[in-house]
């Protein structure tokens, strides 16, 4: 039964040619667009953007705490994050700090456990500002 | 079967599409406290191109996720805001998208949103070592046949002239100050060093399963490595040589100003970018003491936004870094005057996103990189498209974000390394690589039935929640991928209407639709309009193009006809294939490949299945606010667009 079913529906695909969309920007090269997101360019963007920004660095934060790494691969791979949103100076935006501190809080981690990660660590030694916004994140 | 064609047919008859255009809903739930928000399935309806059979896709806020397949083979979650992927699947692809609303509680919600976020975070974190791979490779290659120089992003925006700039002088006085006369002088040299004991170890992925479910653990390229140092290396050298910007590197946005635009800065737009470059000025003090590994690249940007910002000043005009990527589409100049109407709306377009983001930019307290980025951006493309339509030249395109990063080479000459002795490290980083992309392939891989967009989706909400329990009770009903042909989209699509929490649906019918069923309202003589618009000879709405393929009459809106008009399509085309056979000898078969196509999708609508819709690569419906503000030259172009 199992087969005829298979059969069936190949045969009803078969019909409609192909199933899925190709890539509609990288329909013409190997490699898809280093974006986030293909971007609605419009002068409300800039909220919108630090939004969705905010969002990946969170979900990165909560996904890097798992993994233990070294304050210089986060801090790679958090370049490469942020690049991805056309932020290159990560370091001098606030929201960076801010979503950091709120994707630790929806990981679940205790606050002893925050002061305690590699990158947190290396931000308490060289600037207590960039402290204080990842634990207002953290608290918001 | 024949309640299926029924219902196929029964959907697009023109009197229920007028019904449609008043968006159409259906609350069968009701609200509920309970499940205060909703995540929205939609199912995309066929056309020729990619996705005949239908595609799939998940909203969630702004923000919409489905799979697609890439040329790679890879197949991807892909994230679109919403405003663009109805322009994209609606507008220009011309496709009915069916819209479920499907209730959840706001916890629900985020655990569905972060399932999906966290499974293309992890996708792209791979993807991005799988380039990592291929950069290593090429430059072992490259370092075998004795090329010792590597192409960095950045280094492309600066002049080779030896002549100083100003600005540049003012940033090296400045960091001078900040850490000592020869802190540019000995940075230089230390990196130089710290390249020559980089060592040439391969890249070793690591032995562990590749799974779409865990963040890869890090790895080592030396292409990495090699071009953080060379980046840092570069931008310290920028600010010792005061080197200039190179000009073609720069828009003079004023310079393309319109009668009524601004052509000057004015008092707020001078003040808030004289802060900015003094923000400038302060990073680029502090970037070379940063911890950070890769300051390399930031530093460099900053030093050119920095003379950019510094000259929009000095001579009270906007100018900004040219943004678009080095392997940016170029659209011929032949084919941008194909439609000259088109290109025209597309330079107003972007000439009045660029004054809206000027606008709004300039009304903020301060400006940060996010939004002088969007100036960028924005001032870009309209420089971009300006000149094509005033020069009569070709175009560059891009989709996407763009941030100015044209590469430039730098030389790796300074490593005393014997580079022959490399070949056995470069077959081992060539074996990596394949070795990664076939895991990947099996992580990410694509399959008509077992594995395609409708599967995948409802897949990944599923894997959302720890049990089949839970799915259902966040969503009402569970199906597992695949049974009762929900690998179908339009299946899925009923599958999950009935089974699912559903709180209404929508339909919003394709860009021809919604045109032709205004005309329905708005001119007296409705016969007219129908016999005006039910083919491609007369349609108003619609001009053939060439990916449509050749056909006479739209089926997509009627049933009982279907069949008929069918019939007179496929002979259109057959004669469409006669002729191509006599042409063969002048167009290499084209047109009979053309008729031939035309008939393929032809054939379907005999049977009352209808796949054709034809599409377009340019609307502009200014009754829409959600696609309104849309960047559409990129899109426009794609079928035009090289290499």
């Amino acid at each position: 039964m199992k087969t005829i079913i298979k059969l069936t529906s190949l045969f009803v695909i078969i019909i409609f040619l192909s199933g899925c969309s190709l890539s509609y920007s990288s329909g013409k090269s190997n490699e898809s667009s280093k974006s986030s997101s293909n971007s609605s360019l419009s002068s409300s963007d800039n909220y919108v953007a630090k939004r969705e920004y905010m969002y990946d660095i969170s979900e990165y934060a909560a996904t890097a705490f798992v993994l233990n790494l070294s304050d210089e691969d986060y801090m790679i791979e958090l370049s490469t994050l942020a690049e991805r949103h056309c932020i290159t100076d990560w370091e001098g935006d606030e929201s960076t700090y801010l979503a950091i501190g709120m994707g630790l809080r929806q990981a679940g981690v205790s606050k002893a456990q925050v002061l305690e990660t590699n990158f947190v660590k290396h931000v308490s030694k060289t600037d207590q500002n960039k402290l204080k916004l990842i634990l207002a994140g953290y608290h918001s | 079967m024949i309640s299926f064609l029924y219902h196929c047919a029964h959907r697009l008859s023109v009197p229920i599409m007028l019904f449609l255009c008043l968006l159409m809903a259906t609350d069968a739930s009701g609200g509920s406290n309970r499940f205060p928000q909703s995540i929205q399935f939609i199912y995309i309806d066929s056309n020729i191109g990619n996705s005949s059979g239908g595609h799939t896709a998940l909203r969630l806020g702004d923000m919409v996720y489905h799979f697609q397949v890439f040329p790679d083979g890879f197949f991807r979650i892909v994230r679109d805001r919403w405003s663009y992927f109805r322009y994209i699947y609606n507008d220009l692809e011309n496709r009915t998208l069916n819209v479920a609303h499907i209730s959840v509680s706001a916890k629900n919600f985020g655990l569905i949103q972060h399932h999906l976020n966290r499974y293309y975070l992890i996708q792209e974190a791979h993807m991005e070592r799988l380039e990592a791979l291929q950069a290593d490779e090429k430059l072992l290659s490259d370092l075998v046949l004795c090329k010792n120089d590597i192409m960095v992003k950045g280094v492309g925006l600066f002049s080779q002239e030896t002549e100083q700039s100003s600005s540049v002088q003012t940033l090296r006085s400045a960091v001078v100050l900040a850490h000592g006369k020869d802190f540019l002088k000995n940075g230089i040299q230390n990196l130089d060093q710290e390249l020559a004991n980089i060592p040439i170890d391969v890249t070793v992925p690591g032995t562990s399963k590749i799974s779409n479910t865990a963040y890869p653990p890090t790895m080592v390229s030396i292409f990495n490595q090699y071009q953080r140092n060379r980046l840092k290396r570069a931008a310290l050298s920028m600010i010792q040589e005061a080197r200039p910007l190179r000009n073609d590197g720069l828009r003079d946005i004023s310079a393309i100003a319109q009668p009524g635009d601004p052509s000057k800065l004015n008092v707020n737009e001078q003040m808030l970018l004289k802060v900015y470059a003094r923000g400038l000025m302060a990073t680029v003090v502090r970037l070379p003491v940063s911890k950070r590994p890769d300051w390399g690249y930031p530093l460099l940007l900053a030093v050119a936004r920095y003379q950019a910002v510094r000259r929009s000043l000095d001579e009270n005009r906007m100018v900004l870094l040219d943004a678009f990527p080095a392997d940016a589409q170029i659209v011929l100049e032949r084919n941008l005057r194909e439609d000259p109407v088109v290109m025209a709306e597309l330079v107003d377009r972007s000439r009045r996103t660029y004054l809206d983001i000027r606008r709004e930019s300039f009304t903020k307290s301060a400006l940060d990189e996010r939004n002088y980025n969007l100036l960028e951006e924005s001032g870009g493309r309209y420089a971009e498209l300006e000149k094509g339509q005033r020069m009569r030249a070709s175009v560059r395109v891009a989709h996407g974000r763009l941030i100015p990063s044209k590469p430039g080479p730098v030389s790796l000459a300074v490593k005393p390394v014997c580079w022959t002795n490399i070949t056995p490290r470069l077959a081992y980083v060539r074996l990596a690589r394949k070795t990664y992309q076939q895991q990947l392939k099996t992580c990410y891989p694509y399959d008509l039935i077992n594995r395609n967009c409708a599967t995948e989706l409802l897949r990944i909400i599923n894997d959302s929640f720890e049990s089949m329990e839970e799915v259902k009770h966040a969503l009402g009903g569970y199906i597992r991928p695949g049974e009762f042909f929900s690998h179908i989209p339009f299946r899925l699509y009923g599958l999950i209407s009935r089974r699912f929490r559903i709180k209404q649906t929508e339909v919003l019918p394709s860009y021809r639709k919604r045109m032709v069923a205004r005309m329905y309202t708005t001119e007296t003589n409705a016969t007219a309009v129908y016999l005006r618009e039910f083919n491609t000879l007369s349609s108003s709405v619609y001009k053939p193009l060439p990916g449509d393929s050749p056909f006479l009459f739209f089926t997509d809106d009627v049933v009982w006809p279907r069949p008929l008009y069918g019939a007179v399509n496929t002979v259109y085309t057959g004669l469409f294939s006669a002729l191509g056979l006599l042409t063969l000898p002048m167009d290499q078969g084209a047109l009979a490949q053309k008729g031939l196509r035309g008939m393929l999708f032809s054939f379907p609508e005999l049977f009352f299945f209808n796949i054709r819709k034809g599409s377009f690569n340019y609307v502009s419906d200014r009754d829409d606010p959600q696609t309104n503000a849309l960047e559409r030259s990129a899109p426009a172009f794609n079928r035009y667009v090289s290499p």
